[in-house]
């Protein structure tokens, strides 16, 4: 499953990062590993961008962006 | 400014209250740069440290020495410059948000590399110890191997003297052992003829090279300095990926591996909800936070006009009776006209203007130093996008209610060009606060002051109408622009969400007091040249008519001019006074005002200065006695103030940013087309509908 699969206030742990190399190494700068631990805050309306806790900050992502991670559920 | 033997500089993620730490080292002794189409890509402050001065060099927010956007890339080329001992600093501050250690901590082991003396400042330690979070500084220092670690809270002014005297034992280091992160050996076989290169082209330190070595092999250059050939570089890759370390993420990879080690978890549980999150309940649920948004900008508009009322008319006062007052003082002459009718009347036509742009930008830092701002651009991400926009364009867009250039300078955090340049394109149709003088001198004089809808004023509303119309003009030539430009790269939207803080006010007044400055002075020179040249225009030559002066400015070298464009302006129910203010505004939109304070200051017969809204009511046709201004040429003047590209820094910064002359011309073009045809549709329309 991915990030975007996770329901509002769910907590997933990163499992893989996909997408182009430039956009996955921005978000290993931003926190977003393998392992780490991350919780869906909220998703805007109308497809819009989704919010998420990652490493005691929020970070804001749009919905295409978030299907590149693949996150866990049993954490 | 004293000459400073040392530097230093200050770099650390967005949001990190970099620029709060910056304020208070340097306190108002600041250069003041990031405007109009100066070349500067930083801000320097001075600041006392122990007695000796030294420069504070503060560079643009950044998550990596990788960039992402134009505005990163400024501070990986500075350091790449560092690197090869051009201008370097003396020391780094690092400034570290206490609550986000480790992920602010990157940037830093970045930093480290230079080997010299890096400082990190503890930020916002005030914030870490409210959410119990436990930072042990000597252990930090020692692991990291930086030169210390000092808590600072940049809001509370808490811990400013010790980081103080950290920086000037730091100065007097000079150099540091930089870190020794744990490298696997096949990695560092991988990349040894990278650093191999780095240290026999630069000269660089082993680790120096060896982190420019992981940089290249991980984004295939590096920003300020060289990189090596590509038959090195693919050598590199495939020996990387041979040994499973896939090229793309070697640097995050090995950073955060060494962070995770060294730094001692300071993390919130998941679960845990932030206040910030709690107050974004309200401020961006689903339809109630966009109304709470159109709310705020209401608010802000009527404030504008209802708050500044009074104090505008006091300025209005005392510029008039200082006027009088000067032209009883001095000897009737050529001089004291120049004074009263070209200086005083056209400076102060404008300073009349200055409590509303104070409080425009008053109310748009309020709202960004409370972290209000990102948020816009999540809830308006989805809009923008239809449109061919970004996110981030929000912001850029939005500061240009207060002026365009300082929103295309914040058009750099965006990533991608297309996007960025649509931005750029139509950003200059976003009121600014120079229109405003415009808007308000029209509004004032010929909109009725009346409620309606039982709670609206029309004036304001009618001054809400033109930023809308601007807004919305913009945002569908985005559409129109962005569907023309060809672009292959995808745009990605990866923001940060700072926790809302109470505004620091005294950071707010300083920016309030800053573009205050700049709006008095830099428009204050153009004004005043150009209304000493207006003055000497509108004043001769002079005629001998025996029938009063009434005569001298309409055969006036000012009157001239503009009879000449009379024709072709005469469609959108403009006179020749209108015409001359259009050509003496190309430089700056502001102009018009004063210009036409000027005409009417000279045309006055008594050497009194009258207000200027009431010169204009008075005005009449000399042939058909009927009033020049009317509620409809008010308004087609408005409208076509909302498009018109009248402002010299503004194409000045537009080459600057988009390195072309193409843009700026480009601009020009569609927006004096635009003013003419809208301004055209609104005069001969609202003739036909029967207005006047």
């Amino acid at each position: 499953m991915t990030l975007l699969d996770l329901a509002t206030s769910q907590v997933g742990q990163i499992t893989a990062l996909h997408g182009d190399p430039g956009f996955r190494s921005r978000l290993m700068e931003m926190g977003f590993h393998k392992g780490i631990k991350v919780r869906m805050i909220q998703k805007m309306p109308f497809n819009g961008p989704v919010k998420i806790r990652v490493r005691n900050g929020m970070i804001s992502l749009r919905q295409s962006d978030a299907t590149n991670i693949s996150v866990r559920l049993d954490v | 400014m004293s000459k400073a033997k040392h530097s230093i500089a200050l770099l650390g993620n967005p949001n990190s209250g970099k620029t709060a730490l910056f304020n208070i080292l340097t306190g108002l002794n600041q250069k003041v740069s990031n405007y109009p189409g100066v070349t500067v890509e930083q801000t320097i402050g001075m600041a006392q440290i122990e007695n000796s001065p030294v420069a504070i060099i503060d560079l643009p927010g950044t998550y990596s020495l990788v960039p992402e956007s134009h505005d990163e890339a400024i501070v990986a080329e500075e350091f790449g410059k560092w690197a090869k001992g051009e201008n370097t600093p003396d020391c780094i501050i690092s400034v570290v948000d206490s609550t986000n250690v480790m992920r602010n901590l990157y940037l830093t082991t970045q930093l480290m590399d230079l080997g010299i003396p890096v400082v990190i400042a503890l930020n916002m330690i005030d914030l870490a110890r409210e959410k119990s979070l436990e930072i042990n500084c000597e252990k930090l220092k020692n692991d990291l191997g930086v030169f210390s670690v000092i808590p600072v809270s940049a809001r509370l002014k808490e811990g400013v003297n010790d980081l103080k005297k950290s920086i000037s034992q730091a100065i007097r280091r000079k150099s540091e052992t930089p870190p020794n992160f744990p490298i696997p050996a096949p990695v560092q076989n991988a990349i040894l003829p990278l650093q191999n290169w780095y240290e026999d082209t630069f000269q660089f330190s082993e680790f120096l090279s060896r982190s420019f070595a992981i940089r290249s092999a991980t984004v295939g250059s590096t920003n300020g300095i060289g990189s090596p050939d590509s038959p090195l570089m693919d050598a590199c890759k495939m020996d990387l990926k041979m040994i499973g370390f896939p090229h793309e993420t070697l640097e995050p990879t090995l950073r955060y591996h060494w962070l995770d080690q060294v730094v001692p978890k300071a993390e919130i549980p998941i679960e845990k909800r932030s206040r910030s999150e709690k107050m974004d309940e309200v401020l961006t649920h689903p339809w109630g936070g966009p109304l709470i948004f159109v709310g705020l900008l209401t608010f802000i508009f009527q404030a504008i006009f209802s708050w500044a009322g009074i104090p505008m008319n006091m300025i209005d006062n005392s510029i008039a009776r200082f006027g009088n007052w000067v032209a009883h003082q001095l000897p009737p002459g050529l001089l004291t006209d120049l004074l009263v009718e070209g200086i005083i009347g056209g400076a102060g036509a404008i300073l009349i203007f200055l409590p509303q742009i104070l409080i425009l930008i008053f109310f748009m830092t309020l709202l960004e130093d409370f972290g209000y701002m990102a948020r816009v651009a999540i809830m308006m991400d989805k809009a923008m996008t239809k449109v061919g926009l970004h996110g981030r364009s929000v912001l850029p867009l939005m500061s240009g209610y207060a002026c365009a250039i300082p929103g295309i300078m914040a058009t750099r955090t965006i990533e991608s060009w297309k996007e960025r340049l649509v931005t750029i394109l139509v950003l200059p149709l976003m009121s600014c606060s120079a229109r405003l003088p415009i808007y308000a001198l029209m509004i004032g004089a010929f909109i009725p002051n009346q409620t309606v809808f039982g709670y609206f004023g029309l004036q304001g509303l009618t001054m809400v109408l033109m930023y809308f119309l601007g807004t919305v003009t913009a945002l569908i030539l985005s559409l129109v622009f962005s569907s023309w430009i060809k672009t292959e790269k995808k745009s990605s939207f990866i923001m940060e969400l700072p926790p809302y803080r109470i505004p620091l006010m005294r950071s707010v007044f300083r920016q309030v007091y800053t573009r205050g400055k700049l709006f008095v002075t830099d428009a204050g020179k153009i004004i005043m040249a150009i209304s000493i040249v207006l003055w000497f225009l509108a004043s001769f030559p002079k005629v001998d008519s025996g029938n009063g002066q009434e005569q001298t400015i309409h055969s006036s070298y000012a009157a001239k001019i503009g009879k000449t464009i009379e024709p072709m302006i005469a469609p959108l129910g403009f006179d020749w006074k209108i015409g001359l203010g259009l050509v003496t505004s190309f430089a700056a939109r502001e102009v018009m005002v004063s210009t036409l304070a000027t005409i009417y200051n000279v045309e006055n017969v008594k050497d009194e200065v009258v207000s200027l809204s009431d010169a204009m009511k008075r005005d009449k046709d000399p042939l058909t006695g009927q009033n020049i201004f009317t509620p409809l040429v008010a308004l087609s003047l408005m409208v076509f103030y909302v498009y018109a590209a009248q402002c010299m820094a503004t194409f000045a910064i537009v080459k600057r940013e988009t390195n072309s002359w193409k843009w700026p011309v480009f601009m020009v073009v569609y927006m004096t087309g635009l003013a003419y045809f809208g301004s055209l549709i609104v005069y001969q329309g609202g003739l036909m509908m029967g207005f006047s």
